[in-house]
């Protein structure tokens, strides 16, 4: 119970608030920063034990938060790798040393070797699909490394499996064994006729010419050849040598029209410089209408550039070739901590873990509670301008009455030393 | 009710597309409308414009059938003239010699009818006609009969070389004088009648052929439409006037020249009837012909009537439809303006 | 969190959206004349709080746009069928079949007939031979125009095959494009709008039937199912022939090493032009061909010169040809014939030759003379060959025009069947027209645009602009209201 001890009161009042100015400032400035979570001032007051006759002021502690676990606003761009995180968790990142950090500041671009770096100079971390589709390690940042794009430059797939499906025509008439395809003469007729591109090892297109020829009732004969070896004239038949990549006898069932149980099911064949290739006939008809092909696909790609970068949902980064396919480069994974409002906050809007924010986890989006990625969008920060402005005057007030309180304080000294005189 | 959606384009192509259609189909209704005609003969018949094809060429043909049975007809006609010159002119022959024979006349008018006789056969069957010899057969472009006046023609040299041969002296000779009524009698039963009525005639008088001009006188229907100069009853008359005129000029007995002219009188006679023969046959072909062409004439209407069935339109129904065509094509041109004028855009400010 | 921060993001999402919109529904309208533009239609659709996504898509009817692409094909071919046959028809037949052979023998007739009713006349037995010359400038003026349009369709079918391989290429084009861009979910309706053009014309040349893939990947066959496309366009290959004759037949159109079917038939089944073309080329120009053959051949034969006693074999007379004097075989087919018949020249004054060798005979040597004593008059021979075109004869079924009918007949048949296929060309074209007309309408209303109801649209989109500013002003006021309170 003193004057000092108001007058101190006073001071840590004032101190308070001025941290607490602080935290507006610093809020109002960033108010346009991507990824950046509005800090505040919590006060505690601070008691010092007194007798029941007196009162001895005490004062105010101030201790900072931050409102990390708040999801701002999103807004939308034209970029593809600019990301947000729509619910729980923050992206790894990792400064130029190889530090790993927590943000949602996703302004992702490459830089000058292809890796995604952000405003701040943070560079996105994910698990690569090189070898195969990656999986999490839940507890640590092991196992990733930045996003590095352009060194997937060209790439090329193998044709491995595909699916022809057509209805032969019944009622086609029979060719003599003589004149099958699967002779090579140049005779050779066919019922039906169809080609399909394939890719060999290196990505080159194969043209894969595909007859079918009724040999009998309901069984017809399927002959694979490779079109670049066909005869130059009106008919390519007879092929060159090695011409013919595989042949093989379909079965129908007289009355369904679909194949017969014992029939062979699929055609499988090299593919010239290339893998083996299975093509499904499963679904092949012989009903009584004109040849159709209904579906036909073979998988694999031609070596090409990339085109562009696309971001899915749940994190995959594929790239997309010029030719339209695609391919899974890498995963981008979403950390968490069981209190994200603990997390350090480091300049950058990054965050690191603390001892009170608890150990990282990481996921992959949409997955166990976790945020699902958003391409094309930014997330705001979580600052409303119109709150900073009213805890600004609120404290401004809370300052001029704390200084009031001093400057009474300090009037009363005053009287009090001019007593004696 | 169900109300579909109408996109703009699908409003305005649906107008040019029926406008275009009822353009086109007002070009044809106008061409068909002026030419009685259908505008496509191909497009409006199909597979049956063959037969209107050959219906026109058939036309065509009929109507050429009919121009020729008119010339067949003047021939005929002309044939028919002819004979009838020719019986007169045997008839007046014979009257001079049964004349002549009872005394009434002199030998010397015998003579020059006999004369005359001979040139008026000889002009009849000698006229052409359009540029052909009547009574030639086929042989149109010769003379088919000889002139006997001539001392030189073939038929005169036959006939006096017969004489000279049979008598022993030509007919001009004095001896003639002796020569009996018997031995005359004789002369023109065995020498003269072949010469005129066999074999002798062609080559010594008739350059004609037998066979006459066969004309087509409808599409399917032939018909001889001449008269031969070689006739038994022309060559009778020929042998009456020849005989005469040769015994007449000679010195020859009155019994003989008598034998000559009973002999004549009884060809002349047969010519007669011969002639008028023929003039009944010519006729019936004429006839013939005639009744050809009116068929002709009947199937004539008959395929044009045809025709118009097929390729004909109603002009009247061509007309009226150029005029509802007219109509429709302008309300849709007012109608095309305000549907253009029908546009949101017009009530926005 | 809401706040006024909030409420500012969601009108300025607002005003994007609307924007957005707005720039497809000015898109339609500008489009809105454009037969291969599809209406777009902007799907808005909320996400994140005060976040709006819009995606586009196109009012699409697959089963009417296939319907309108064999509607399509079906008419190319019906009507190029149709034009090229007037056209030929008018080569061949002249107008209303003046120039027709038919027509001409029908005068050749006519002057058979004059000169047989004087054949004394020197002047109608050349009038016959004139007519008879006719005959022929007609049956070889006829070759040579129905040639030279084989030869024309011949070229005609080398570009379209051409175009076709170009439409082919575009196609890839397009297709890629379409393949990638719908894999990663960007807009592709105007690469969309682009190779469903591009699928229309290809239909309007080959008839087509397709089907597509994952990630909208088309694959296009023929109706007979041979493959045109399928990731990269396979090749269409025709081997053109520049001059052609009777006896040239032409090449076949390759579409993958499948040969192109032709069309068959005056309501053509075929689809797409170059079917149409093949079928004028072969079927119609190779038809009409053999038919003018035989009715050459009817001719030679009907003025053969006979000996009278029997004992000589028939030799050719008014008309001759290649193979002359012999006559050729009797109900066969001489391809070419009716380009190399001509007038024998024994008979043809011009030529030195004696006209009324027609009346008498005997243009092979004296053996052949009817009219011994040269009569002037003599009218059996003219009469015989006159029965001679009126009388049945034996023809070749591969004229497809009857067998045994007189060749005044065969000649009129001709023009029955080429006028009767025409004719149902024409009823098939209207008819086919009518189809693809009211298909491209029905389409048109499904996929098109109607400028009204975008013009409406276009005053919402304004209204919701209005209030999307509307709000953004007030939240300023609102905030000025609060700075000022700050001294």
């Amino acid at each position: 119970m003193s004057l000092y001890g108001m007058m101190r009161t006073g001071v840590s009042g004032m101190n308070a608030q001025a941290n607490r100015l602080s935290t507006v400032a610093d809020n109002i400035a960033n108010s346009g920063t991507t990824g950046y979570k509005r800090s505040s001032t919590e006060f505690a007051s601070l008691v010092i034990p007194s007798g029941t006759g007196n009162y001895t002021s005490g004062g105010v502690n101030t201790s900072i938060r931050y409102a990390i676990s708040q999801q701002g606003d999103f807004k939308y761009t034209t970029s593809g790798s600019d990301l947000a995180i729509n619910g729980e968790g923050f992206f790894v990142v990792q400064d130029a040393s190889g530090r790993p950090f927590l943000t949602r500041a996703g302004s992702f671009v490459p830089d000058d070797q292809g890796r995604l770096v952000n405003a701040a100079g943070f560079y996105l971390l994910g698990y690569s699909a090189a070898n195969g589709t990656p999986s999490t390690v839940a507890n640590g940042f092991g196992g990733l490394v930045p996003v590095t794009i352009a060194q997937n430059e060209l790439t090329a797939t193998a044709s491995k499996t595909g699916v022809f499906t057509a209805n032969l025509p019944a009622d086609a008439t029979i060719v003599a064994a003589a004149d099958l395809p699967s002779a090579n003469g140049a005779t050779a007729t066919s019922s039906a006729k169809s080609s399909l591109v394939a890719y060999d090892n290196l990505g080159k297109q194969v043209m894969l010419d595909l007859y079918y020829t009724k040999t009998a009732d309901n069984t017809w004969e399927v002959a694979v050849y490779d079109h670049s070896k066909a005869n130059s004239g009106t008919t390519p038949f007879p092929y060159g040598a090695g011409g013919l990549l595989g042949t093989d006898t379909l079965t129908f069932d007289g009355t369904t029209g679909k194949l017969d149980a014992t029939s062979v099911t699929n055609i499988t064949f090299n593919v010239p410089n290339g893998a083996s290739l299975t093509l499904d006939l499963s679904k092949m008809t012989q009903l009584s209408a004109k040849y159709q092909e209904l579906d036909a696909k073979v998988d694999g790609n031609a070596p090409s550039g990339i085109d562009k970068i696309q971001i899915d949902a749940d994190g995959t980064v594929y790239a997309q070739y010029e030719d339209g396919s695609f391919k899974e480069l890498y995963r981008i994974p979403i950390a968490t901590v069981p209190s994200p409002d603990q997390l350090t906050v480091e300049s950058g809007n990054v965050f690191s873990q603390s001892s009170d924010s608890g150990a990282v986890r990481i996921g992959f989006p949409g997955e166990g509670g976790m945020g699902s990625v958003v391409s094309g969008a930014l997330e705001n920060s979580n600052v409303d301008i119109a709150e900073e402005l009213t805890n600004m005057i609120e404290s401004q007030r809370s300052y001029t009455a704390n200084s009031k309180v001093f400057q009474t304080g300090a009037d009363l000294m005053d009287i009090l030393v001019n007593l004696k005189r | 009710m169900k109300s579909t959606f109408v996109s703009t384009a699908a409003v305005s192509q649906a107008l040019r597309y029926s406008l275009l259609r009822m353009q086109s189909d007002l070009t044809k209704a106008a061409k068909e409308a002026t030419t009685g005609r259908v505008s496509d003969l191909g497009l409006a018949l199909g597979a049956r414009t063959g037969y209107s094809v050959s219906l026109s060429r058939d036309l065509d043909r009929l109507k050429g059938i009919v121009d020729t049975n008119e010339l067949a007809s003047s021939r005929l006609s002309t044939t028919q003239d002819a004979l009838t010159q020719i019986t007169t002119a045997t008839k007046n022959f014979m009257s001079t010699l049964i004349t002549g024979s009872s005394g009434g006349t002199t030998a010397a008018v015998v003579l020059a009818d006999a004369e005359s006789t001979l040139k008026s056969f000889n002009s009849v069957l000698n006229t052409s006609f359009n540029g052909e010899y009547l009574f030639a057969g086929i042989n149109t472009d010769v003379e088919p009969i000889n002139d006997f006046m001539d001392p030189s023609s073939p038929n005169r040299v036959a006939f006096d070389t017969a004489f000279s041969t049979y008598f022993g002296f030509p007919s001009s000779d004095p001896q003639a004088a002796n020569i009996t009524a018997a031995q005359m009698d004789g002369f023109l039963t065995t020498v003269v009648e072949p010469q005129f009525l066999g074999a002798g005639w062609q080559g010594t008088w008739s350059n004609a052929t037998d066979e006459g001009i066969t004309s087509r006188i409808s599409l399917n229907e032939t018909a001889e439409t001449s008269v031969s100069a070689n006739e038994q009853g022309l060559r009778k008359l020929a042998m009456a006037a020849a005989t005469v005129y040769v015994a007449y000029s000679s010195n020859m007995s009155d019994a003989a020249r008598q034998s000559v002219v009973s002999h004549a009188v009884s060809m002349l006679g047969e010519t007669i009837a011969n002639v008028a023969d023929l003039s009944a046959k010519t006729g019936i072909i004429e006839n013939r012909v005639t009744n050809a062409t009116d068929r002709i004439k009947l199937q004539v209407d008959l395929f044009q009537k045809n025709i118009l069935d097929i390729e004909g339109v109603d002009p009247y129904e061509a007309a009226t439809r150029v005029s509802q065509l007219q109509q429709q094509i302008e309300t849709s041109y007012a109608l095309t303006a305000r549907m253009q004028q029908l546009s949101l855009v017009k009530y926005l400010t | 969190m809401s706040s006024l921060t909030t409420a500012l993001a969601i009108a300025q999402s607002a005003l994007r959206t609307t924007g957005k919109q707005t720039s497809i529904v000015s898109r339609n309208i500008s489009e809105a004349q454009n037969p291969d533009y599809t209406r777009r239609i902007a799907a808005v659709s909320s996400t994140a709080p005060g976040a709006r996504s819009i995606s586009v898509q196109r009012a699409v009817d697959a089963l009417l746009f296939k319907n309108n692409l064999n509607a399509q094909s079906a008419f190319q071919a019906q009507q190029t069928l149709y034009d090229g046959m007037e056209r030929l028809g008018l080569a061949v037949n002249g107008v209303e079949n003046v120039s027709s052979a038919a027509t001409m023998l029908g005068k050749l007739q006519e002057a058979l007939q004059t000169y047989s009713s004087a054949p004394s006349n020197r002047n109608l037995g050349q009038n016959a031979v004139e007519a008879a010359r006719d005959l022929v400038r007609s049956l070889n003026d006829g070759t040579n125009a129905i040639q030279s349009f084989r030869g024309d369709m011949d070229s005609q079918i080398g570009i379209a095959v051409n175009q076709l391989n170009d439409l082919l290429g575009q196609f890839k084009d397009a297709n890629t494009e379409i393949v990638k861009g719908t894999h990663s979910g960007s807009d592709v309706s105007d690469a969309l709008d682009r190779r469903d053009a591009l699928l229309k014309q290809i239909s309007s040349l080959v008839s087509v039937s397709t089907f597509t893939r994952t990630d909208n990947d088309m694959v296009i066959m023929t109706a007979d199912g041979a493959t045109l496309f399928e990731t990269v366009p396979r090749s269409v290959t025709f081997n053109p022939n520049a001059i052609y004759s009777a006896t040239t037949s032409g090449n076949a159109v390759y579409v993958d090493g499948v040969p192109l079917a032709a069309g068959a038939g005056g309501n053509t089944n075929a689809g797409g032009k170059i079917a149409g073309l093949l079928q004028l080329r072969d079927e119609v120009g190779g038809t009409m061909q053999s038919q003018l053959d035989e009715i050459a051949r009817g001719l030679i034969t009907a003025f053969a010169e006979t000996d009278p006693s029997g004992t000589l074999a028939p030799q050719a007379g008014l008309f001759t040809w290649s193979g002359g004097p012999a006559i050729p075989a009797s109900g066969t087919l001489v391809s070419g014939l009716a380009g190399t018949i001509s007038l024998n020249a024994a008979f043809d004054s011009a030529a030195g030759g004696d006209p009324s060798l027609l009346r008498d005979g005997g243009a092979n040597g004296v053996a052949y003379k009817h009219n011994t004593t040269g009569a002037a008059s003599y009218s059996d021979l003219l009469f015989s060959y006159s029965k001679n075109l009126d009388a049945p004869m034996a023809f070749d079924p591969a004229a497809s025009n009857g067998t045994t009918l007189s060749l005044s007949s065969f000649s009129t048949n001709a023009i029955s069947w080429f006028e009767g296929m025409r004719s149902n060309a024409s009823t098939a074209a209207d008819a086919k027209a009518a189809l693809a007309t009211q298909t491209a309408e029905s389409l048109s209303n499904l996929t098109g645009v109607n400028v009204d109801t975008e013009m409406s649209m276009l005053l919402d989109l304004e209204n919701a602009y209005e209030a999307s500013a509307r709000i953004i002003q007030t939240i300023n006021d609102m905030l000025r209201a609060l700075l000022d309170a700050v001294r």
